[in-house]
């Protein structure tokens, strides 16, 4: 028999795993119990979706060592989150109650139970199912059936390991969970052994338990009197540059609008000069029609330069004696002011609030004097 | 040529990662309005980016090599395990070799000023060690991670205040005994006995404790939340928008810990760092758009390579060298033996979409070998992922951007102290800052270093007879020269002017012009050969063929616009083909009737040193003195040669010049061009004298961050070598100075209770040098905004016994003889001489030129 080697190794599968479900369940709140040096998280935090994401582990040299891997990288400030983001790692034990923790969407425990004794796992299930109660949670564990698949090993897979549980002990201990928790699980795995032996089944096996929905009604308020008892000791905070950051969404917005409203002037003041709008007009045109890379994108992108067109009658730039002014919705065609603003309600009520810009009906009012003034 | 593209030019020679960096070239003091212009037109062309260096260490490298450091001096430690260059040539120690200035390498002369300077004293308790061990691991363990992972599982005997570089550990304390041993247990079981040896304790000035120093301080600048691009921190909480170019500039800090003169010292100054808020991708779009299909590859390659682009999944930078015009994100790479398309790639790394499918990707050629050692194939980047940093060449020529950004990043003293203080202030504020730097005993003082200067007294300036001094604060003597006879004229008898009908009455009023100013400065003037050309390539240049004879004196170019492939094309004609003295002028910059009076003085004085005459000179005391300046272009475009300019002078008063260029070919290094030059030089200062030069001093402009080892220990040689070759019994002094205009280095002088730039001609030669060069700086220029930048002169090699205060006198006088800006520059004249020298070989020529030309000052 030969040595069996995952590709991708395994602890990556189940880091995909973990993403995949993420992907597919979309989580605002997200806990990585477990998080060791953050190597997952680091993942989880490419997920937009995800507005708040914690890690907690036991040994806080290891997240010391490995925090400012979260930080935001320079892009993530050239280019906020359209959601905020922020990341919080905190040095506890998961057989510990800390509120920090409640009711999130998703908390993650991979293969982290087996370096539990047995006898603290009842106060792990007790926590986690019973006061964090995450709406899902995926736990992972060694397979002890697949040992015998993995040549050369005796014993435990890592000297740490206080327990291997089989395929049937594992779900023994999931089945229970529900029935006292009120969850339900499915089963699932990483690593699959060679052709013939899928009756031992994953090398990792994974669980992933769901709340039950009608829980709620029957655990109001659960254990609510250990709320204003912290455990945890938070050692890094984070937060990301996003648009729901006001002045972030203003600076950006402002920009934008700057950008765009210096160029929707220049081109309606150089077009009415020229008179000879149609001319330009049909340039543009022929040029998009060549077919290459990018002209396809291009015409998406470029909405926004027809729009510019004013005498086109496409679009109603509106000259009023020394103002010219621009319709909110065209200004809203443009991708990045609708990356930036959800909608054109939005992007005047945003506009209505910062004071060097004018608003007239749904029009923006700019001034075609001389800025040189 | 203008000062403004001078000073950009010169800086952008230099420059790493682009910073903008307040450069006060001689020229960036604005000129007389509408100067003249043989602007080498439109800097469109990619410009010396030669030496960008990729940053390094910006994230943890994966599967790195582990170097096993052997001795102290080689000892590189990365806080994330990256090999660190040595940007600050700390192990190049060349004062010992010069006799003359092991007591003292100060001078005497001038009045004594204070001046502050930006850096800060670090406060460490006495009797500071560092200690350090020696890891060893048996069975031997060969993963870094796992090393680190063992060592640290022990922490209750080695605290927490630690560094680990995967074989040499650094604690603040002494463990108890010389040797330690304990046993560690690896994840499967495996038993490792590891022994601790202290093999050293690092006084704070060692270079490897210096390092050290400065691993710390970068861990306390990333818990300040400052963002490493490229080498240097920069504050993204901060912005500066200028939203009318799509630009934001992030305020920042270089930082240096290093030992000076007379103690160890923070360097701290202010840097800027160019971002824009647009991918690539947008920039490919909007260049597509604006030349069409046609052009699009062309244009977009000289636009984008040389770039430095941030990506948005990773800490790192990269450098555009090329585009891979048939790879769009389609297109797969084998990843672990799988292959696997770049778009599926980004979705399950990083969860990243690419919305176009049909972009072409960027190639950027790894540097840094992978794992054992094999190198790294070119990355391919995704251009929609890339965010631009810097500025493109067409956003640098252009003046409105500029003017915007330097309203952000030039700042005057007074601010820039404001800035540096309070980093320091919040840093001293931070309590995880401040537990960081006092795990480790670090400390630093909060006000700026106090030093003393002097402030050379000003020159006077000799022309036609006639001596006049220049007002010390100004450093300008264009009023003072006004109605003065020049040294010497050559005069302009056959001569001609080519323009294109469009700007015949320019050409015609210039004419006109220049009749009035040259008379009262002493040069005869006939009437030229006005030459009419179509506004076509080939016409002019037909022209050209058509009525450049030998004898023409002067060819003068009207241009209609700042095309540059015009004014190469003039230029390489009358370089290579037909040697003769031209000047190119953009008709705009004669249209103004109300600036022609200084217009056409401008470019009458620069024709007329074109042609060989001389304009002015200060006193020179040394004889027999050959002055030698070199600078080098780095040409990015054509197959990266660079080009390296030597001129060296032949008259005692410093106001003839010898100039030659050589085109490093591939595989050869500089010097063996500028041996070349040099000899040829001698022989031209032989005819000129009759004898050959007793002194030699070169100034050698040009030389990068880390480069100064070469310098010393293979330039040098070759100088002398060649100089051996002309002769047994020929044995002149030689001195080899090192000259650096891009430092970190400022000075500051309280002036009416108010910091303010120290005045022209100030010298610093303590404190902030160092202890094992030969080194001054001289702040020789003036300027009206923002902060100045002194030169740092770097004596590398010295036989010629002349005392520090002479040497510095000697280099001030020198920044006074560059005849293209009537005041005092920055460098010595040779050093811009030979830089514009390159620079137009490295743009518009590309050839070595004419012989003929090698007396005239033809590329000013």
């Amino acid at each position: 028999m030969e040595r069996i080697k995952f590709s991708p190794p395994l602890y990556k599968q189940r880091y995909y795993f973990v993403i995949d479900l993420i992907m597919k369940s979309q989580p605002k709140k997200v806990v990585d119990l477990g998080c060791a040096d953050c190597s997952l998280l680091r993942k989880m935090k490419f997920q937009q979706c995800v507005e708040e994401l914690v890690g907690i582990d036991i040994n806080q040299q290891v997240i010391r060592e490995n925090m400012y891997l979260l930080s935001p990288l320079p892009c993530d400030y050239l280019n906020p989150r359209i959601r905020p983001l922020i990341i919080k790692l905190y040095q506890g034990s998961i057989i510990e109650k800390d509120p920090c923790v409640k009711n999130f969407d998703m908390a993650s425990c991979i293969e982290v139970i087996e370096h539990l004794e047995l006898s603290m796992l009842e106060a792990f299930s007790n926590v986690v199912f019973g006061y964090m109660t995450p709406h899902t949670i995926v736990i992972s564990t060694p397979n002890a059936d697949f040992n015998r698949l993995l040549l050369g090993l005796t014993g435990f897979r890592d000297r740490d390991h206080k327990f291997e549980w089989t395929k049937t002990e594992f779900q023994n201990w999931a089945l229970d969970i529900c029935v006292r928790y009120e969850y339900s699980v499915t089963f699932a795995g990483v690593g699959s052994g060679p052709a013939g032996t899928e009756d031992v089944g994953f090398c990792t096996q994974i669980a992933i338990f769901t709340r039950m929905p009608a829980r709620n009604d029957r655990w109001p308020n659960s254990n609510a009197d250990c709320d204003d008892i912290h455990s945890y000791k938070l050692l890094h905070e984070v937060k990301y540059p996003s648009y729901c950051d006001k002045n972030i969404f203003e600076n950006a917005l402002i920009n934008e609008m700057t950008y765009w409203t210096e160029k929707i002037k220049k081109h309606f003041l150089n077009s009415t000069e020229q008179g000879d709008t149609k001319n330009n007009v049909q340039q543009d045109q022929e040029s998009n029609e060549d077919v290459s890379w990018c002209s396809r994108s291009m015409e998406k992108h470029c909405v926004n330069w027809s729009v510019c067109k004013s005498a086109d009658g496409y679009l109603e730039v509106q000259k009023h004696g020394d103002t010219i002014h621009i319709p909110l919705d065209q200004l809203f065609t443009i991708l990045e002011v609708k990356k930036i603003c959800s909608s054109v309600v939005r992007l005047k009520e945003a506009l209505l609030e910062i004071e060097q810009f004018e608003i007239a009906g749904d029009n923006l009012v700019v001034c075609i004097c001389d800025n040189e003034k | 040529m203008t000062g403004r593209g001078r000073a950009r030019s010169r800086s952008r020679g230099r420059t790493r990662t682009y910073e903008v960096q307040p450069t006060e070239a001689p020229g960036v003091a604005p000129l007389a309005p509408g100067a003249a212009a043989a602007v080498p037109p439109a800097e469109t062309e990619q410009l010396g980016r030669g030496r960008q260096k990729r940053s390094t260490g910006a994230a943890v490298p994966e599967g790195e090599i582990i170097t096993i450091s052997a001795g102290f001096q080689q000892m590189t430690i990365g806080e994330r395990g990256g090999r660190r260059r040595d940007f600050h040539d700390v192990g190049v120690n060349t004062r010992q070799a010069i006799e003359h200035v092991q007591e003292s390498k100060m001078g005497v002369s001038g009045a004594p000023i204070e001046l502050r300077a930006n850096y800060f004293r670090i406060l460490s308790r006495p009797q500071w060690v560092l200690y350090q061990y020696h890891v060893d691991y048996n069975p031997p363990m060969e993963s870094r991670r796992l090393r680190s992972a063992l060592l640290l599982k022990n922490e209750d005997l080695l605290g927490t205040t630690r560094t680990f570089d995967g074989s040499i550990l650094f604690l603040p304390h002494r463990l108890p005994n010389t040797v330690t041993e304990f046993v560690s247990e690896t994840r499967d079981g495996q038993t490792v006995k590891i022994t601790l040896t202290l093999t050293n304790e690092l006084p704070p000035t060692s270079p490897v404790c210096l390092q050290f120093y400065n691993i710390i301080f970068r861990r306390v600048l990333r818990i300040l939340n400052m963002q490493q691009i490229g080498r240097h921190y920069y504050d993204p909480n901060d912005p500066k928008n200028i939203p009318q170019h799509r630009l934001m500039v992030w305020p920042g800090f270089s930082t240096s810990i290093l030992r000076y003169e007379v103690s160890i010292l923070l360097s701290l100054d202010v840097s800027h760092k160019v971002l824009r808020s647009e991918t690539v991708l947008n920039l490919m779009y909007q260049l597509r758009q604006q030349c069409g299909e046609a052009k699009f590859e062309d244009v977009c390659t000289k636009e984008l390579v040389g770039l430095i682009v941030l990506t948005r999944y990773n800490n790192k930078t990269y450098r555009i060298d090329g585009i891979a015009w048939d790879q769009t994100p389609n297109n797969t790479f084998s990843k672990n033996d799988t292959s696997i398309s770049f778009k599926n790639y980004y979705k399950t790394q990083y969860n990243l979409d690419i919305t176009d499918n049909n972009q072409v990707l960027l190639i950027s050629r790894v540097k840094k070998s992978g794992p054992g050692g094999r190198p790294l194939g070119p990355a391919l980047l995704i251009p929609e992922f890339c965010y631009l940093t810097g500025l493109t060449d067409k956003m640098r020529s252009d003046f409105t951007i500029m003017k915007d950004l330097s309203a952000h990043t030039r700042l005057t003293p007074e601010q820039r102290e404001q800035r540096l203080l309070g980093f320091i202030s919040n840093m001293h504020k931070d309590s995880a800052a401040k537990a960081e730097m006092a795990n480790w005993g670090l400390q630093f003082d909060n006000k700026l270093l106090s030093l003393k200067g002097r402030v050379l007294p000003p020159e006077k300036i000799s022309q036609g007879g006639k001596i006049y001094e220049y007002s010390p604060w100004v450093a300008d003597w264009t009023k003072e020269m006004r109605g003065v006879q020049l040294m010497s004229t050559q005069p302009l008898e056959d001569w001609m002017i080519l323009f294109i009908r469009r700007n015949s009455d320019c050409a015609y009023s210039l004419v006109q012009f220049l009749g009035k100013v040259c008379s009262p400065m002493g040069i005869r003037i006939q009437k030229p050969i006005m030459i009419e050309v179509e506004d076509r390539h080939d016409s002019l240049m037909r022209a050209l063929q058509q009525n450049v004879t030998s004898s023409t004196q002067m060819v003068v170019c009207i241009l209609p616009n700042n095309r540059k492939d015009k004014y190469d094309a003039v230029k390489k004609f009358l370089c290579v083909d037909r040697p003769t003295p031209s000047q190119c002028v953009v008709a705009r910059t004669l249209s103004k009737p109300q600036a022609m009076m200084t217009v056409a003085t401008k470019i009458a004085l620069q024709m007329n040193c074109k042609m060989g005459g001389e304009l002015w000179s200060v006193e020179i005391p040394l004889k027999q003195l050959m002055i030698v300046g070199i600078d080098c272009y780095h040409d990015t475009t054509a197959g990266r040669r660079s080009i390296a300019g030597l001129v060296a002078s032949l008259n005692q008063g410093m106001t003839r010049w010898f100039s030659k260029c050589t085109i490093q070919r591939p595989g050869q290094e500089i010097i063996d061009g500028l041996k070349y030059s040099l000899q040829v030089a001698l022989k031209a200062w032989f005819r000129h004298n009759n004898c050959l030069p007793s002194r030699i001093i070169v100034y050698r402009d040009g030389v990068g961050d880390g480069q100064l080892q070469s310098v010393v220990s293979y330039e040098v040689p070759q100088f002398l070598e060649c100089i051996k070759a002309l002769g047994e019994d020929y044995n002149p002094k030689l001195s080899v100075v090192v000259v650096k205009k891009r430092i970190g280095a400022r000075f500051f002088a309280k002036i009416d209770g108010k910091l303010s730039n120290p005045p022209p001609g100030t010298v610093v030669d303590n404190e902030v040098t160092r202890p094992e060069w030969y080194d001054f700086y001289v702040i020789s220029q003036a300027v009206r905004i923002g902060s100045v930048s002194p030169t740092h002169y770097n004596v590398v090699y010295d036989t010629s016994g002349l005392k520090p205060d002479y040497m510095q006198r000697l280099t001030h006088k020198l920044c006074h003889m560059y005849y293209n800006w009537s005041g005092i520059i920055a460098v010595p004249a040779p050093c811009q001489y030979a830089h514009k020298l390159a620079f137009l070989i490295g743009q518009s020529i590309h050839r070595e030129p004419n012989p003929n030309m090698d007396e005239l000052l033809y590329y000013l």
